[in-house]
């Protein structure tokens, strides 16, 4: 029977962060990412793939998430620990880990992590939002007045 | 420090921004045009518009618009909120003053857009979006009259709405003709379908959307359908208990979240009445979905809805006033038993909602209502206001 202690014996990719720590990673999970697939293709089978781009702490957390989608667990039950991790983590490692899903191409990781930062966005105001993604609001006062007015109605 | 950077490369990156605004409740989202320049230009962006009205499909409306004048000539509208208890004027969309000063009627919602007229000029249609005032206004094919004008909007299935005018065949005059309008092109297509026949009394002027398809009811056996993708017409029966008779006195027939919905009410003396749903599926089968007990529904609101009578030999009637506005789909959670679909009616003076589950009705809002106890059964009357970010 295939079981989990076949798992030995899954190929591993080596993965090297930002601030050069190096991860060893199955296959399955790996290929999580349509950035290292393609990455894969262009290197060598046994070379390290280099992501600049993400930081170990990010990566780990990443790479977590990838192989929780390769296990044997249903998604949803899955999804639903990450979406409550991703929900209260701080804002940082949210956005961070944004980045990293989107640089490393993994869409379901991505939209998880947009929904959560859209969830903390509902209520708040423009300048909290403005705040939050730190914007500088480039709107005369005139201009900013005509589209309080058009959307007066969405202010309640 | 990443974290200032993460956040500014995501509040400054149009592709990131947009994974996010998605999941962003309309009203929320155009709150955000005001962050600034970049955020307003990506939301009032027409691609972003129909990605996320592709995003939020079957959304419960916000709110009705109703015609609360019948009698006067210029039609009269009110609205009613389903978000905040009493209408506060300050979170109506601006499409309310327009109506206001206006003296549109309003043909048809769907989806998020409202197809209205002007009664002084017939020779185009306003199609508009109320919530981002986004509007235009359509000619109509040159040869009159029409019989009705219908739009058909739905993300799922198109970027782009239709229009359809029904009209006498020139062929035959027992016959009719269907012109088809699409926004993709923004031409009208004539005789889509030319000479077919329908039941005599097919109340055209009376479309619901529903599925890819406009539905107008007839009082036979059987009522008809216009398939945009099919560019077809067919027919579609009616239930039995409704079928085959000219005495009742009002009908609702409209669609909510992707269920298509009739009523009949014969009189204004009986006291239950069922909401029939036409089966998603075969799309020809109707089942009961609630039984509506009128003494129930009225808990709370006797003086309004009741008239007790007693006639000269001692019988006693009690008479409800009532106009049924709409069914509106609404759900809680995920699971089935958590519907919370309600029928708002609009009973003399007040406009109130009965919640099908719990069985309890409450105050929506109160009107100035000009509508007689005994007869209060007035027409096809509100049109649901659902919010969408969609340039028309």
């Amino acid at each position: 029977m295939a079981s989990s202690s076949t798992s030995e014996q899954k190929k591993k990719i080596r993965l090297k962060s930002a601030d050069n720590e190096l991860f060893d990673v199955d296959e399955d999970a790996a290929l999580q990412s349509e950035t290292i697939k393609n990455l894969l293709q262009e290197i060598s089978g046994d070379q390290i793939v280099p992501l600049p781009n993400v930081t170990s702490k990010i990566l780990a957390k990443v790479i977590e998430y990838c192989s929780n989608m390769c296990e044997l667990d249903p998604i949803i039950s899955v999804n639903k620990q990450w979406e409550s991790f991703f929900k209260n983590c701080d804002q940082d490692t949210l956005f961070d880990t944004i980045l990293a899903a989107n640089y490393l191409s993994i869409k379901s990781l991505l939209d998880l992590t947009c929904k959560c930062v859209a969830d903390m966005m509902k209520g708040k105001t423009p300048e909290e939002i403005r705040e939050k993604f730190h914007i500088v609001n480039d709107l005369t006062s005139e201009e900013e007045a005509k589209i309080r007015a058009e959307i007066s109605w969405a202010f309640e | 420090m990443s974290s200032p950077s993460a956040a500014e490369i995501i509040g400054n990156s149009d592709d990131l921004l947009t994974e996010i605004l998605l999941h962003i409740p309309v009203k929320a989202v155009l709150r955000f045009k005001s962050v600034n320049k970049q955020w307003y230009s990506l939301i009032s962006h027409r691609t972003f518009s129909l990605l996320h009205s592709h995003h939020h499909l079957h959304l419960p409306p916000s709110g009705l618009f109703f015609l609360h004048r019948h009698l006067s000539l210029s039609p009269q509208y009110d609205f009613v909120s389903f978000s905040s208890s009493p209408s506060s004027s300050s979170s109506l969309p601006p499409f309310f003053s327009l109506l206001k000063s206006t003296p549109f009627d309003i043909l048809q919602s769907c989806n998020g857009l409202f197809l209205c007229s002007s009664p002084s000029k017939s020779s185009n249609v306003i199609v508009c979006n109320p919530s981002n005032t986004h509007k235009v206004v359509i000619d109509l094919p040159l040869h009159e009259p029409f019989l009705g004008i219908n739009i058909g909007f739905d993300p799922s299935r198109w970027p782009h709405y239709w229009l359809i005018c029904v009209s006498v065949s020139s062929v035959d005059e027992e016959m009719y003709s269907i012109d088809l309008y699409t926004s993709g092109t923004g031409t009208w297509r004539l005789g889509v379908v030319d000479g077919f026949r329908v039941p005599f009394d097919v109340e055209f002027d009376h479309g619901v959307y529903w599925e890819g398809r406009v539905y107008w009811l007839s009082h036979t056996e059987e009522t008809v359908f216009f398939d945009f993708e099919q560019e077809c017409v067919g027919s579609l029966m009616l239930p039995k208990a409704i079928q085959g008779s000219y005495i009742e006195r009002f009908r609702y027939f409209g669609q909510s979240c992707g269920h298509l919905h009739l009523i009949e009410i014969r009189t204004n003396c009986v006291p239950e009445f069922d909401v029939l749903e036409l089966d998603s599926k075969s799309k020809k089968e109707w089942f009961v979905k609630y039984r509506v007990d009128l003494n129930v529904l009225g808990h709370g609101f006797e003086i309004e809805m009741f008239l007790d009578h007693t006639d000269r030999f001692g019988r006693g009637f009690r008479f409800y006033a009532f106009s049924v506005l709409a069914v509106v789909c609404q759900k809680t959670g995920d699971d089935e038993d958590e519907d919370d679909s309600v029928l708002v009616i609009s009973i003399p003076g007040k406009v109130i909602s009965y919640n099908f589950r719990t069985r309890v009705s409450r105050l929506m809002c109160n009107v100035v209502d000009e509508s007689d106890k005994l007869f209060p059964f007035r027409g096809y009357n509100a049109f649901q206001f659902i919010e969408s970010l969609y340039c028309v």
